[in-house]
């Protein structure tokens, strides 16, 4: 997963001594309790997840440069989120010549949108946990095809015999349960 | 608030997007709905973190414990909107369509000359009670007169089934009761897991009704049953006879002429007699079967047929098991281990392509590296091993494995069959292995010439087989004898006279090493040469295995003549505890 390898190569330039290394600690700390919900903001923001990725790695290169500048018991993912967004509008005038990005108008509805989401993420990923139980043995190995094994849609089309879109409407299928399932957990 | 259908069409944009296949104007559209509806917003941010959720989840884990699939929440309206809208939808292909797969091929129930008639109960069992008495060893029968309506059993799987009219609604999950009435399988095939544990595969036309957690009957057709140690006593109850579980894996057959077949796979049975007039029983032992003449009575040992019963099936992948195994020469044919794959066809080592005849008739310098291969979900890639120093990847993963150091130098390609493809001094032929001739469709094969490896993916290959596992690696190897049909009479003048030329020329006997990999431990490493006989594997494969690899180098006596195969190269397979 990105992730991993991107907080593998973090420590491996991180300085060595004693302060530094409470200070990395702590970084590393903060990063791996919300990495989740900062890619998943970027992601809301971007379309594309091989995009997302890369404003991903950008953007934790940056938190930890500007680490000193962090307001220790604040809540860091806030502080993170701000500093993704400057990378997606960076990427953005970046990438102007494509049009496959969000208005300006849609970003700033996503951006507000987005915080109750991002707030809950843990409890949400615990109520997803949950629900995946009640899957079918069937959906759960495709969702483990796509998402564990990290297969292409084309490659489960190809096992399945199906065509991609097939496998888009019944990956969509698999969301949607899931998704209601969630709201039933986390309401209830 | 959005409505199912709402959902479902934005939640396919939204994923779209996400795997960058999502398309200018359908972006412009999911824009659109950000902007203009509060709704579509949220749903698109609730879909996104879910999606985010899920790409962190170790989802193995997390394997089912309740019987309340959400899988069913959608109403009914939802369905047929689903319905509406799939057909009007605008199909996305990445790559040409393939045409529907066929089921794998099974063999057909035999029931004799006569067509079949759909009799009614009474004046069935009116046809048996005047036909000649069956006789069989040992009584056990007892009959319990079942209480109706309690629920034993789930309708776990179903493929191209038809059901009769009384039982037209049955959805995989649909839970099966004891009870007078029966179930009517007319056509296809369907999977019941009962809540004793035992599975029952049947094939239609079938008719069967549950008198206990334990005990069922069978009218008439096919059933296989896989009863686990704590169903111990299981039975099946036929008009003629009941057989009784001593822990087995069995297939019974019931025509409409009261003629049973009972063939033992694994375990022992009993047969009782229902006839009371003749009270004969008989243990069944795994490797045997008998067949009851409906007619005369007469009990005879058969020939067991271990292919006669379905076994297995997963309409997901559409594949029915009838406990053959799969054949990894299919797979090199582009197929998926069950006779889907082409002969000829196979993998070009330097790029990994799908290829059907030689692309290079020399021999040629291959070239480090592993290339996966795209056109099959079941080959991980190929390699040439051995190239220059240092371990040799063998897995996309980078699974490495050290080989002595080779030439480097290849002949043809990895190949669905076993023959010679032919050149300037040597015609196409059929390869031999200690005396038996290898046509590749009689006895499937792989070639390998020396210097070439290929990497199996059994995780994928487990993916398709649903509720069977991978038990074992079978195989034999070596080089084929028809070369000494040309060595022999080979002259050398014409090479370089290194070491490995001038042994060549000397013993005039073509050697090679044969190589199997298991996540890249090695499992067999064996010299062989065309004088000498083939050889044999049989290697018990874990779960948690994810590579097989074979792969085959030159020994030290050049590339030449190298004409190495693995005949039968199969997965042996068995169904999950």
């Amino acid at each position: 997963m990105v992730f991993d390898i991107q907080i593998r190569e973090l420590t491996n330039t991180m300085p060595h001594d004693e302060s530094s290394k409470l200070m990395t600690q702590e970084f590393l700390r903060l990063l791996t309790k919300s990495q989740n919900a900062i890619f998943s903001y970027i992601l809301i923001l971007v379309p594309g997840k091989c995009n997302a990725e890369d404003i991903y790695q950008d953007t934790v290169s940056t938190l930890w440069e500007k680490f000193e500048s962090y307001q220790p018991n604040t809540h860091f993912e806030v502080w993170a989120c701000v500093i993704a967004k400057y990378k997606v509008l960076q990427h953005i005038r970046k990438n102007l010549n494509s049009r496959m990005h969000f208005t300006s108008e849609a970003l700033e509805l996503l951006d507000s949108t987005s915080s109750e989401f991002i707030e809950h993420f843990d409890d949400r990923t615990e109520a997803l946990r949950r629900c995946i139980k009640k899957l079918t043995p069937h959906n759960r190995r495709v969702l483990k095809m796509r998402y564990e094994n990290g297969w292409t849609v084309k490659k489960i089309a190809a096992v399945f015999e199906q065509t991609a879109q097939g496998v888009y409407k019944q990956l969509n299928r698999i969301h949607m349960a899931l998704m209601t399932c969630i709201e039933g957990t986390v309401h209830h | 608030m959005l409505n199912d259908t709402e959902k479902f069409k934005l939640g396919l944009l939204i994923l779209r997007s996400i795997e960058g296949e999502i398309t200018q104007e359908e972006f412009d559209v999911l824009n659109r709905l950000i902007i203009d509806s509060e709704a579509s917003r949220r749903y698109y941010c609730k879909y996104i973190s879910a999606y985010s959720a899920l790409q962190r989840t170790d989802i193995s884990y997390y394997a089912g414990d309740d019987d309340k699939h959400i899988d069913y929440v959608f109403n009914a309206d939802f369905w047929q909107a689903m319905a509406d809208y799939e057909k009007s939808a605008t199909e996305v292909r990445l790559a040409p369509s393939r045409e529907p797969s066929q089921s794998v091929v099974v063999e057909k129930v035999d029931y004799g000359n006569a067509k079949y008639i759909h009799f009614n109960r009474r004046s069935f069992y009116s046809l048996i009670a005047a036909a000649a008495a069956i006789l069989f060893l040992i009584v056990f029968a007892r009959f319990a007169p079942p209480r109706s309506g309690i629920e034993v059993a789930v309708l776990s799987d179903s493929l191209n089934a038809k059901w009769g009219d009384a039982n037209a609604s049955m959805p995989p999950g649909r839970r099966l009761t004891t009870g007078s009435h029966y179930y009517y399988l007319r056509e296809g095939y369907a999977k019941i897991g009962l809540d004793n544990n035992t599975w029952i595969t049947l094939e239609g036309p079938a008719e069967f009704q549950f008198l206990t957690g334990d005990a069922m009957t069978l009218s008439f057709g096919k059933l296989y049953a896989i009863v686990p140690p704590e169903a111990y006593g299981f039975r099946v109850s036929t008009p003629s006879a009941n057989i009784i579980d001593l822990g087995t894996e069995f297939g019974v057959q019931q025509d409409l002429y009261g003629n049973i077949d009972l063939h033992v796979i694994k375990g022992k049975t009993s047969l009782v007699s229902r006839i009371d007039s003749a009270r004969l029983n008989a243990f069944v032992e795994a490797g045997s079967a008998r067949r009851v003449d409906g007619s005369t009575g007469q009990v005879n040992e058969v020939a067991i047929n271990e292919r006669l019963f379905v076994r297995h099936i997963d309409s997901a992948t559409r594949s029915v098991w009838n406990g053959q195994p799969l054949d990894l020469a299919d797979i090199v044919g582009g197929g998926n281990g069950f006779g889907t794959g082409r002969l000829d066809r196979g993998i070009d080592v330097s790029s990994g392509r799908a290829i059907r005849s030689l692309v290079v008739t020399d021999v040629f310098a291959g070239e480090k590296g592993y290339r996966d291969v795209p056109s099959s979900p079941y080959i991980d890639g190929v390699f040439v091993p051995g190239i220059g120093p240092g371990a040799t990847r063998m897995s996309t993963t980078g699974v490495q494995a050290d080989f002595p150091e080779t030439s480097g130098r290849l002949w043809g390609y990895i190949f669905n069959g076993a023959w010679h493809q032919g050149s300037d001094d040597v015609p196409r032929h059929f390869l031999q292995l200690d005396g038996m001739t290898i046509d590749g469709t009689q006895t499937a094969a792989v070639t390998i010439h020396s210097n070439m490896g290929i990497t199996f993916d059994l995780a994928a290959i487990r993916e398709t087989l649903g509720g069977v596992k991978i038990h074992a690696f079978a195989s034999t190897f070596g080089v084929s004898e028809t070369v000494d049909n040309w060595l022999g009479q080979r002259n050398f003048s014409d090479l370089e006279p290194g070491d490995d030329v001038q042994k060549l020329a000397a013993s005039r006997q073509a050697s090679v090493e044969f190589w199997v990999f298991l996540d890249g431990k090695k499992t067999l490493r064996r010299t062989i040469s065309s004088a000498s006989k083939a050889g044999h594997v049989d290697i018990p494969i874990d779960d948690d295995v994810r590579f097989l690899t074979l792969a085959v180098t030159e020994a030290d006596d050049t590339v030449m003549f190298d004409w190495a195969l693995f005949a039968r190269p199969q997965l042996v397979l068995k169904a999950a505890d």
